[in-house]
């Protein structure tokens, strides 16, 4: 019997001579892209086309020896959905859909099921006839999205305490390195100086000097006492071990290429020295060639070590800014909205400034505050304003490069307003490049990207500073612009190797309505 | 004659440079770095090298290939995995990926991945690269890890 023969014994939508339901008559419901099927009352299969047996796994054809309510994974559901389905007749409605999860073969299968109650001339209850579509990839796609949601809401709402608990670990690990580098503070640094007023060249100076003085006293310990009492002192390969590293510590810069490669390596040398010093037997060479050895080693450990805290503080303290303005980001659809209001510029970018003041001096970076609009008002929301600019002073500090070998660095803020009511925040750095095509691309802008040269030198980031900048700006009717150009006149063209190894002049300006 | 390392890595210079100070200290190969796709192929286009290891989040350089690369994956080097398709050009399964054809050299014993990301999450790819040396980036790791990953390819490839 044909789908269409079953639908008109059971006289569904075939009562009207209209001109729709006579095309009715001649659709071939068999072959219909979603499952038909007719169940008797007690839900046993009457008839149903290829589409159902499809989502059914049962043959193509043939009788159907089986209830629909045996593909139900709840047995009792059926049930329920009749009872459904007539109730929505006697309310005048139609077919009455739900999702509904069945089992077939032994895989979960959900389908969006319609249901509507057949009778015959008397109304008496003759069956039911049903539509169903199989959903079950949609199913699946809603219900990781659902997940997905809730946990993205759970993070968002959670990730102030997680992050909180991050930023107190952090201040345990500046506090700690702070210590760690007072204590391991080199000679020749005063006490009242601060280590960041030591530039990292007559460091590096020093290191290269004491490296020297460590190669000669090892040429002095290799030549105490006799052959017969070295040999005493120490092991044949742990003398040819200590000659290998005269050469080393004295010809480290032609050896290791990579400046950054050079410490590291030379605080293994002075382990090694170390650990030799301390391993000679007493007795057998002179005390005070040892002694020497071993302090100059340690003096060399000491001056690396204190060069890397100080790097490590630096990160440490831009890491924590970069927690906090992630957490700020995150969180800023679910905190209480701060109301806007008329602010100061001078106070937003003093207070932007202050928090990066660390940052800045653990890096070496001056900040100067050259044109100083101090009447500019905005109108806007301070704690989004203040991120905003500390996010763009943060990058101005870290992409900076020392212009000038007897100055530090230095990050230029300007702040003007416009006769035409525009107050403009500009931030001024001198070094890492960012090309025409990311500004042009707005690569820049996009959340997570990190500049094609931004990580030159080891800087860290998260790539959220400028997006979230940008819509701050737009936020508050305004706008960012960056510009990125090669500090000094250059002959080469952005295609040569060189182009971008030199430094840029970058300003990344934030324009904003200027408040009455 | 030293045999030749090349280290693709684009923190080799600051965050993992103590990682470079026992492959110095033992002195037992030439270490060179390449801190970004295009340098790493020319490097390998050049000359031979004993031992490669090589991350997968790698910044693309100059090259227009590898930037087209970059660009068309989002512009993000965690997305992007230069360092997964650096791979599948070097050991010949995707020719498609850069014009030069890979140098004949290279086989899957002289190469080693370091990176961030667990086994669990790249082991198909090492397994379809036959790349059998592998190690996870974490903070607990002693600062001999790459001179150690180094000495097992040096062992596992001879020269």
């Amino acid at each position: 019997m044909s789908a269409a023969a079953v639908f008109t014994q059971y006289g569904l939508a075939m009562s009207s001579d209209g001109p729709n339901d006579r095309f009715l008559r001649h659709v071939d419901f068999m072959h219909l892209p979603v499952g038909v099927y007719v169940v008797a009352p007690d839900g046993y299969f009457l008839g149903c086309n290829e589409g159902a047996r499809s989502i059914l796994g049962l043959p193509a054809e043939g009788p159907v020896e089986a209830r629909i309510s045996d593909f139900h994974a709840d047995p009792g559901r059926y049930a329920e959905l009749a009872a459904a389905a007539d109730d929505a007749e006697k309310r005048g409605r139609g077919f009455e859909k739900s999702i509904e999860r069945l089992r077939v073969g032994g895989r979960d299968v959900y389908v969006e099921d319609y249901l509507k109650p057949l009778r015959d001339e008397s109304g008496e209850l003759t069956g039911y006839v049903g539509c169903m579509v199989d959903v079950t990839d949609e199913h699946r796609s809603t219900e990781r999205s659902d997940a997905l949601a809730h946990q993205v809401e759970e993070l968002t709402l959670d990730i102030g305490r997680i992050l909180h608990a991050n930023t107190s670990t952090l201040l345990m690990v500046n506090q700690t390195l702070t210590a760690t580098a007072a204590a391991l503070r080199p000679e020749g640094v005063a006490a009242d100086v601060e280590p960041e007023e030591v530039s990292p060249e007559q460091f590096q100076a020093q290191v290269a000097r004491t490296a020297r003085q460590l190669a000669q006293a090892l040429e002095r310990l290799l030549a105490a006492g006799d052959a017969e009492r070295r040999l005493e002192a120490l092991p044949a390969e742990a003398w040819q071990a200590l000659e290998e590293q005269i050469d080393q510590l004295r010809d480290y810069e032609e050896r290791i290429r990579v400046e950054e490669m050079r410490n590291p390596t030379l605080r293994k040398s002075a382990v090694a020295v170390a650990d030799a010093c301390r391993a000679v037997k007493p007795g057998w060479l002179p005390r005070q060639v040892i002694r020497d050895a071993l302090r100059l080693a340690m003096e060399l450990q000491r001056l690396i070590c204190f060069l890397d805290v100080q790097n490590t503080r630096t990160t440490v303290v831009q890491m924590d800014f970069s927690l906090r303005a992630l957490r700020d980001f995150i969180t800023s659809e679910v905190r209480a909205r701060e109301s806007a209001r008329r602010l100061s510029v001078d106070v937003l970018v003093q207070e932007a400034v202050s928090q990066l003041a660390e940052f800045a001096k653990g890096s070496n970076v001056e900040i100067i505050w050259r044109e100083r609009g101090d009447r500019a008002y905005v109108h806007g929301t301070e704690r989004d304003l203040i991120r905003a600019f500390a996010n763009l002073l943060h990058n101005a500090i870290k992409y900076s490069w020392r212009r000038d070998r007897s100055k530090s660095p230095w990050v230029a803020i300007r702040t003007s307003e416009s006769e035409e009511g525009t107050v403009s925040i500009e931030f001024e750095t001198w070094g890492v490049p960012i090309t025409e095509d990311e500004i042009d691309d707005g690569l820049i802008f996009q959340m997570g990207y990190r500049g094609k040269w931004s990580t030159d030198r080891g800087r860290l980031g998260t790539g959220i500073g400028l997006t979230d900048a940008q819509r701050v700006a737009t936020a508050h009717g305004g706008s960012l612009e960056v510009e990125s150009k090669p500090a000094q006149p250059t002959v080469s063209k952005p295609e040569a190797e060189d182009y971008y190894r030199r430094p840029f002049l970058t300003r990344v300006t934030l324009r904003l309505p200027a408040a009455d | 004659m030293k045999p030749k390392a090349l280290w693709i890595e684009d923190s080799a210079r600051l965050e993992l440079a103590n990682l470079c100070g026992p492959v110095f200290f033992h002195g037992r190969c030439d270490l060179t770095l390449a801190e970004d796709a295009t340098t790493a192929v020319n490097l390998l286009l050049a000359e031979p090298y004993d031992a490669v290891i090589v991350d997968v989040r790698l910044p693309p350089g100059s090259d227009a290939h590898w930037r087209d690369h970059y660009r068309r994956t989002g512009s993000d080097k965690v997305s992007a995995q230069l360092g997964l398709k650096l791979l599948h050009w070097l050991l010949g399964k995707d020719r498609s990926i850069y014009p030069k054809p890979p140098p004949e050299w290279i086989r899957p014993q002289n190469v080693g991945v370091f990176s961030v990301e667990s086994r669990h999450e790249i082991h198909h790819y090492l397994e379809e690269l036959r790349i059998d040396t592998f190690q996870e980036k974490n903070a607990d790791l002693p600062d001999t890890i790459l001179d150690e990953l180094i000495e097992k390819l040096l062992s596992a490839a001879p020269t």
